[in-house]
C-alpha cells in the first residue's frame, strides 16, 4: 500500500486518530463505514470494532477515514449502539409475542414488560443522543426478520424519536414509544398464514387482516392488575384501533355513515398520536421488505409520503413527519431535488362566495438548500384549478409560508407533460 | 372480446355508467363488491377496468397499485370515473399508473371516446 498517496476524497471523509477509534471498540457497533486513504472500507457499518484488527492495520500504515459531517442541523447517522441491549429487548419480544399468539391474551406482567423494554428503550435513547444518532437504533433493529416483531419496534422508535424531537416531555416521549410498541399488537389475534400471504388477499382474507385494530383494543383493554383494574392507558388503546384510519381515503375501521361529519372531520378528531402513528406505521411498511414487494430507499419512501398529503394523510401530519425526520432518515440529504416538479397547495378566500378555496399550483424546485429543504426556492409555472397556464413566477417558499408543497411528481408521465407545458 | 369490469359499490352511479356503455355496444360485468377485485380479475380477464376511487370500504388508487403490482394484470388499462373531482385526486391516480381519469358530472360522449381509445390502445 502506498502511505503517503491519499487519493480518498477529503472534502467529504475526514481522517480520524486511532485512539478515537478504540473508544469504539468493545460490545459496541459501528453505524459508518471507516475506510483507508485509498476508499477500501476497512470496517463496514454495522459491525463491531476488533481493536487487534485496528491495531494491526495501524501499523501497516494505514490511515483511517470516516465521512464527514458537513453541517450540524439535524441528527446524522453516526452514533454507535450498544447492540446486545437491542438484541435482548428484540428477543424477549419475540417470547411474549409468541405466547400472545398461542394464548389470544396479553397478561398484566406482559404489559409490565412492554413497559420496561421501553423504558430501556427511551433510556438508550437520552443516553445515545448527545450527539444526536438515535436513529441508528431503527438500522440495527431491521436487521432482524420484519414480519414478527420488528415492525412493532421499529414503529415505537420512529414514534418516540419523532415526538422527543419535537422537544416533548419525558412522559410524552414514553407513550409515544409504548403506543407504537403495542399498536400491532391484535395481529396476533389474526392467522399468520394471511398476514404472511405473498399474494393478493380475497375478500375474505381482507376481512380478517382489518379486524386486527379492533382485537388490538380488546387484548389492551383486558389487560388488568390483580385488583382488576384497567392499566393500559386510554390513548395507547386508541392508537391501536385507529392507527389505520385515513383522511379521504376509508381506512380502517370503517366509519359509520354520519350526516353530521364528513371523514375528513372524523379523521381529523382522532387522538394526535393515532394520526401521527398511521405515518409512522406506514414509512416502515414502505422500507421494509413485505411478502409481496422490495423494500423503498429512504428517499423514495419520503416522497411517497409526501405524495399522500391531503389524502391519506392530513398535510399538517405529513409536514410534521418529513420536517422532523426527513433529513436524519435519510442521512442528512433532502429528499427533494433539484429540477422536481412539484404541486403546492394554498388557501385563499373566494370573492364569489366567500369561502376558502384551496388553491393548486405546479412548480419546478430552482434552488434548495438542506436547512430549508422543505421551503426551497421554485417557479410556479401552472395553475391547476383554473386549468391555466401561468408566466412563470419564481416564489422563495421560506418567505411564502401559505404555499406547502404537497405532492413531488414521479410518473415519467407526467412529468413530460409537464415539461411540454414549460416550454 | 371479453367484458369490460365495472367496479362501483354508488348503485346509481355504476348504472349509469353501464347503460352508457352497453348501449355503445360493449358487454360489461359488474362488480359491486371491490374488493372482490383481483379475484374477478384473474376470473374474466377484462380488456379495461372502469372503476371508481371513492369506494365506501377500500381505497381505490390502492386497488390499482396492488393490482399493477402483479405482472400478468400490468397490462390492462384502468380509467377512472369519480365523483371526486379535484386536482389532486386526478394527478394522484395517474401517478399510480392509471390510464385516464373522468371526473363526476359525466359527459357520456367523452365517457365513450375514452373506452374506445383505451380499447384500442391496448
Amino acid at each position: 500500500m502506498d502511505k503517503d498517496n491519499i487519493t480518498i476524497d477529503t472534502s467529504r471523509f475526514q481522517e480520524i486518530s486511532i485512539s478515537y477509534l478504540k473508544k469504539l471498540s468493545g460490545d459496541k457497533v459501528l453505524t459508518f463505514d471507516v475506510l483507508d486513504q485509498n476508499g477500501n472500507t476497512v470496517f463496514s457499518a454495522g459491525q463491531s470494532l476488533n481493536e487487534e484488527v485496528l491495531k494491526k492495520k495501524s501499523e501497516e500504515g494505514v490511515k483511517f477515514f470516516i465521512p464527514r459531517v458537513t453541517e450540524t442541523i439535524g441528527v446524522y447517522d453516526r452514533e454507535i449502539i450498544d447492540m446486545k441491549k437491542l438484541k435482548a429487548i428484540a428477543d424477549d419480544t419475540a417470547t411474549m409475542y409468541m405466547d400472545i399468539r398461542k394464548t389470544g391474551r396479553m397478561s398484566y406482567e406482559q404489559f409490565l414488560q412492554s413497559n420496561n423494554q421501553l423504558a430501556a428503550i427511551v433510556d438508550s435513547l437520552r443516553a445515545e443522543d448527545k450527539t444526536g444518532g438515535v436513529l441508528s437504533l431503527l438500522k440495527e433493529i431491521k436487521e432482524f426478520d420484519y414480519i414478527t416483531y420488528t415492525h412493532s419496534v421499529n414503529v415505537g422508535v420512529l414514534a418516540m424519536i419523532l415526538v422527543y424531537k419535537e422537544l416533548s416531555t419525558g412522559d410524552k416521549v414514553k407513550l409515544a414509544a409504548l403506543a407504537g410498541y403495542l399498536h400491532d399488537i391484535g395481529k396476533l389475534r389474526v392467522d399468520q398464514s394471511i398476514i404472511q400471504k405473498p399474494g393478493l388477499l380475497t375478500y375474505e382474507e381482507y376481512k380478517k387482516v382489518i379486524e386486527h385494530t379492533r382485537e388490538g383494543y380488546r387484548i389492551l383493554d383486558s389487560v388488568v392488575d390483580s385488583t382488576g383494574k384497567k392499566v393500559v392507558p386510554n390513548i395507547i388503546k386508541y392508537v391501536a384501533l385507529f392507527h389505520h384510519r385515513k383522511l379521504q381515503s376509508p381506512g380502517y375501521p370503517f366509519r359509520d355513515d354520519d350526516k353530521d361529519k364528513t371523514r375528513e372531520t372524523q379523521y381529523n378528531e382522532l387522538p394526535d398520536l393515532a394520526r401521527i402513528m398511521g405515518i409512522c406505521d406506514m414509512y416502515d411498511a414502505l422500507t421494509s421488505a413485505t411478502p409481496f414487494r422490495m423494500p423503498m430507499s429512504v428517499e423514495k419512501a419520503l416522497r411517497y409520503i409526501l405524495n399522500l398529503s391531503n389524502y391519506l394523510y392530513s398535510t399538517d401530519d405529513v409536514h410534521r413527519f418529513v420536517k422532523v425526520l426527513g433529513l436524519s432518515l435519510n442521512k442528512g440529504n433532502p429528499f427533494l431535488r433539484l429540477g422536481d416538479f412539484i404541486m403546492l397547495e394554498s388557501e385563499k378566500v373566494s370573492l364569489d362566495t366567500r369561502k376558502k378555496v384551496r388553491v393548486y399550483e405546479i412548480a419546478r424546485i430552482e434552488e434548495i438548500s438542506r436547512i430549508n429543504f422543505l421551503n426551497p426556492k421554485v417557479m410556479i409555472f401552472y395553475d391547476v384549478v383554473r386549468n391555466k397556464k401561468l408566466n412563470n413566477i419564481t416564489v422563495d417558499l421560506r418567505y411564502d409560508t401559505s404555499r406547502r408543497i404537497v405532492r413531488v411528481f414521479e410518473s415519467t408521465r407526467i412529468r413530460e407533460m409537464l415539461l411540454r407545458q414549460l416550454k | 372480446m371479453n367484458p369490460i369490469m365495472l367496479v362501483f359499490d354508488n348503485d346509481r352511479f355504476a348504472e349509469l355508467i353501464r347503460f352508457v356503455v352497453t348501449t355503445a355496444g360493449f358487454a360489461v360485468e359488474q362488480l359491486n363488491d371491490p374488493l372482490a377485485l383481483y379475484e374477478k380479475v384473474k376470473e374474466i380477464n377484462p380488456p379495461l377496468i372502469i372503476m371508481d376511487v371513492f369506494l365506501k370500504h377500500i381505497d381505490g388508487l390502492y386497488l390499482i397499485e396492488r393490482l399493477y403490482a402483479v405482472k400478468e394484470f400490468a397490462q390492462i388499462p384502468v380509467l377512472i370515473v369519480s365523483s371526486r373531482n379535484e386536482p389532486l385526486a386526478v394527478f394522484d391516480a395517474l401517478e399510480r399508473g392509471a390510464a385516464d381519469y373522468l371526473a363526476a358530472p359525466i359527459n357520456e360522449d367523452m365517457l365513450i371516446e375514452k373506452v374506445k381509445k383505451l380499447l384500442k390502445a391496448n
